[in-house]
């Protein structure tokens, strides 16, 4: 039915097409000056009835876009190679071997309410990830902080417990928004380029241009309104009907129908977020290095990623680095498909029967899918691979990190470091394939804290070859996500995280 | 002799309590059996054990079910429904915008479908076995097999995507004039209407029928009265009862059964709430949802019941 309607809908507007291509023309012209005004929509998933405009609280897509339309953090990421540009931090400094980090703060930034924005005020907001009881995600980014001090208003210095060199970058993470010293009552004043004026939490955002945004040349739409658009369907529906003008986050399945819109641009993000399958190394079956070995060869990632994503995926290699990020390790040989190898190893391991797989919805929407596909390459290796569907309610307590073999899925963290250290160190809470390697965690710490930043890209390599060789997580892809934008719209930056990079909202104008 | 209008209300508000009170326990249990409490769903991935027991600690899930249960009932009687676990909010707060939410959809839908149902009821009754009865059946037939989801995404696919008359999503603003809410809300009161059309129409039809087979229609007939006025001044009247009911129970659906419609048209009302309370485990937040839930359909059960006795006199007079 939506079949037929779509190609009848072609036809229709086959005339049509050639004028409004012409109307559209000077979009691709050079040298645009960006126009002011025109109310901006965005569709996003991960809205909830539970959010809260404290930033300590942020965990969701919505809320990040949310944070990147309101609140400013010290330092921004941009572009497809999350390139670091200043935030509310003009520039930044280390010292004694990246121990000590300092920040020169803008000088001209307010706050919606006015206030100018001080030393005081980050303090404030960056040490409140750490107060008792805060489920902040950045709470481990501010953990690693031995002190703060402010250097005059417009000044701070971060004293480390250890050497990182990444701790600049790990400043942009979404939930590390400023909010002015003392706020208990949060209800979004931040310094970001528009501030609230309706939020409804699960529902809508709607928010105006802040006059005295600090940063010059951005902010050009009058208002920005978030649409909690928690259905896949929703936010294709929300950008095919012209009801928004940017939607994120959108169904790999859909990227046919969206290329054939002519109202709208599709693009691609290039996270480092990715969907796997832990094998367990604490445990019967996969405490056994080769039967780990042998799946890691049962998966065909080629044929994943072509069905999977439709093609739009970059390779992985069971370590948590994309090949286009600086850090990859080019040298670490390329896990491919390779049944005979892997019915061999699965021999040597003395492993015999089915292994059952659980995965869920819950980690990731191709993820029942993915593990079936993953059921089909084994089973050409003689390995027998059982998917178990679980519900998606609970299965983050019940399955993930629990059981032998599971489902996982990683949103994107600001850096390499931070999801290795997050994923796979051997202290991190959240390490789900209880990996323990003492040689891959002294590896990481060389890689953030070395002096020489050479010094600091072969521990990577290092640890990603730790990790390839002896880990239990599969990581067969890194997902190209769709997005939507309408063709109204200029200055769009496609980026590492959704809605262009979060900060879409300031740098998009309608032609 | 007591009024037998008086006892049947008092009959129906006990028997309501009694129903509020068993479905409160129900939705209590069922959301305790689910697996996972209200700390892992809000914590998700990031559930540390340490995060786990401060967060319980937090919300009282360390408490046995009964105390909970019963903290729960106290909060009630006094008025007070709680806080809503994963917003921090009273649920009241939460909830009164999404039941209001829900009651334009509900009541702008029934507003057209129950008139048009039971205009086509008589058209169709009027017409028996002729062309136009065959076509309104049939057309009504039609409406009410296609899924609700379905016909939500058809109208969706032809008034939003291709004429772009209506937006895809039903977002109402702040500040929304009459007309902003009318055209959010076309797509969805237009899937609800369809939804419910069918039912209504030919429960109408049947019971103007099955009055028009009894002795005094006949009777009417011979006297030689138009087919009109013994369908309207001598049938309706008696066939009223049960469409009543039927229009009660309608919208009764429409307040609390249109999740499915809520979640095509992303549309904030109950059922979406309720739904979301329940993956948060949101325990205060589900009791409140199912008791408001089942207080509708107590409400509209006994409007419909207490209106057939009204517009029926042999229901209205004591029994001899």
């Amino acid at each position: 039915m939506i079949h037929f309607m779509n190609i009848s809908r072609r036809k229709f507007l086959g005339a049509a097409g050639a004028a409004t291509a012409i109307g559209l023309a000077p979009k691709l012209g050079f040298a645009q000056t960006p126009k002011s005004g025109g109310d901006l929509v965005i569709a996003i998933n991960g809205a909830s009835t539970a959010n809260s405009l404290d930033p300590r609280t942020f965990n969701s897509p919505y809320m990040a876009v949310l944070s990147g339309s309101v609140f400013s953090t010290l330092v921004e990421v941009d572009g497809p190679k999350a390139a670091l540009q200043p935030g509310l931090a003009l520039d930044w400094q280390e010292s004694q071997n990246g121990l000590v980090w300092t920040f020169d703060l803008a000088p001209n930034a307010k706050f919606h309410d006015g206030r100018p924005v001080r030393s005081a005020d980050v303090i404030f907001s960056l040490m409140s990830h750490i107060e008792e009881g805060s489920r902040s995600n950045s709470r481990a980014i501010i953990k690693a902080v031995d002190k703060i001090e402010a250097d005059g208003d417009h000044r701070i210095v971060v004293t480390l417990k250890a050497p990182n060199y990444y701790f600049p970058a790990s400043l942009s993470n979404y939930s590390l928004g400023i909010v002015p010293e003392g706020t208990t009552e949060f209800t979004g004043i931040g310094s970001g380029p528009y501030r609230v004026t309706n939020f409804v939490p699960g529902e809508i955002l709607e928010t105006e241009r802040f006059d005295d945004y600090f940063k010059s040349g951005k902010a050009h739409v009058d208002t920005v309104t978030i649409l909690a658009a928690n259905d896949p369907s929703a936010r294709i529906n929300a950008i095919q009907s012209g009801q928004a003008h940017i939607a994120g986050n959108l169904d790999a399945r859909a990227v046919t129908l969206l290329e054939a819109l002519p109202t709208v641009d599709l693009v691609f993000q290039s996270g480092m977020g990715f969907a796997g399958f832990n094998m367990m190394l604490d445990r019967a079956p996969f405490d056994n290095a080769l039967l780990r070995r042998a799946m890691k060869y049962a998966i065909d990632r080629e044929d994943l990623i072509q069905r999977i994503y439709g093609g739009h995926a970059r390779l992985g290699n069971d370590t948590p680095v994309p090949p286009d990020a600086g850090e990859y390790a080019a040298g670490v040989t390329q896990i491919t498909y390779d049944p005979d190898r892997a019915r061999d190893l699965f021999k040597q391991s003395g492993h015999s029967g089915p292994i059952v797989l659980q995965t869920s919805p819950a980690a990731g929407a191709a993820a029942v899918d993915a593990a079936t596909l993953f059921r089909e390459h084994a089973s050409r290796a003689g390995i027998e691979i059982e998917v178990k569907r679980e519900p998606a309610d609970g299965y983050w307590g019940k399955i993930w990190a629990q059981t032998p073999f599971h489902g996982t899925i990683w949103g994107a963290r600001p850096t390499v470091d931070m999801i290795m250290t997050v994923a796979y160190s051997s202290s991190s809470p959240a390490n789900d394939t209880a990996f323990k390697n003492p040689e891959f965690d002294a590896a990481l710490q060389v890689a953030r804290g070395a002096p020489d930043a050479e010094e600091r890209l072969q521990a990577s390599h290092l640890a990603q070859r730790i990790l390839n060789e002896n880990g239990g997580a599969i990581i067969p892809a890194f997902q190209d996500t769709p997005e939507g934008v309408s063709k109204q719209l200029a200055g769009y930056v496609t980026g590492t995280m959704a809605i262009g990079s979060l900060h879409a909202a300031e740098n998009v104008w309608f032609v | 002799m007591r009024h037998p209008l008086l006892s049947f209300v008092i009959q129906r508000f006990g028997s309501g309590l009694l129903s509020l009170v068993v479905v409160s326990v129900l939705v209590f249990i069922g959301t305790a059996m689910l697996p996972g409490d209200a700390a892992q769903a809000i914590l998700g991935q990031d559930a540390t054990p340490q995060a786990l027991s401060e967060l319980r600690q937090e919300l009282g899930l360390n408490d046995p079910l009964y105390l909970r249960y019963w903290h729960w009932v106290a909060g009630a009687l006094q008025g007070d429904m709680g806080m809503s676990f994963s917003s921090n909010r009273p649920v009241v707060d939460v909830l009164i915008p999404r039941l209001i939410n829900s009651m334009i959809l509900a009541l702008s839908a029934a507003a057209i479908a129950i008139p048009l149902a039971i205009g086509l009821g008589i058209v169709a009754a009027l017409n028996r076995e002729k062309l136009l009865d065959r076509v309104i059946s049939m057309v009504s037939m039609w409406l009410v097999s296609i899924p609700a989801f379905l016909k939500g995404y058809i109208l969706i696919a032809i008034f939003a995507t291709h004429l772009g008359w209506f937006p895809g999503l039903a977002i109402v603003r702040r500040g929304a004039s009459l007309g902003d809410w009318a055209n959010a809300l076309a797509l969805p009161v237009a899937t609800l209407v369809f939804v419910t059309i069918a039912h209504t129409m030919r429960l109408t039809r049947t019971a103007i029928l099955s009055v028009m087979a009894s002795d005094y229609i006949l009777m009417a007939e011979i006297k030689g009265l138009s087919p009109r006025r013994i369908v309207i001044r001598h049938a309706l009247p008696n066939a009223l009862s049960p469409i009543l009911s039927i229009s009660m129970l309608t919208i009764a659906f429409l307040m609390v059964g249109v999740v499915v419609v809520e979640a095509v048209f992303s549309y904030t009302g109950m059922g979406k709430l309720m739904v979301d309370a329940v993956a948060y485990r949101d325990l205060p937040l589900v009791q409140a949802c199912g008791v408001c839930f089942s207080l509708v359909f107590i409400l509209f059960n006994f409007t419909a019941d207490f209106l057939s006795i009204l517009v029926n006199p042999r229901l209205r007079e004591p029994k001899a």
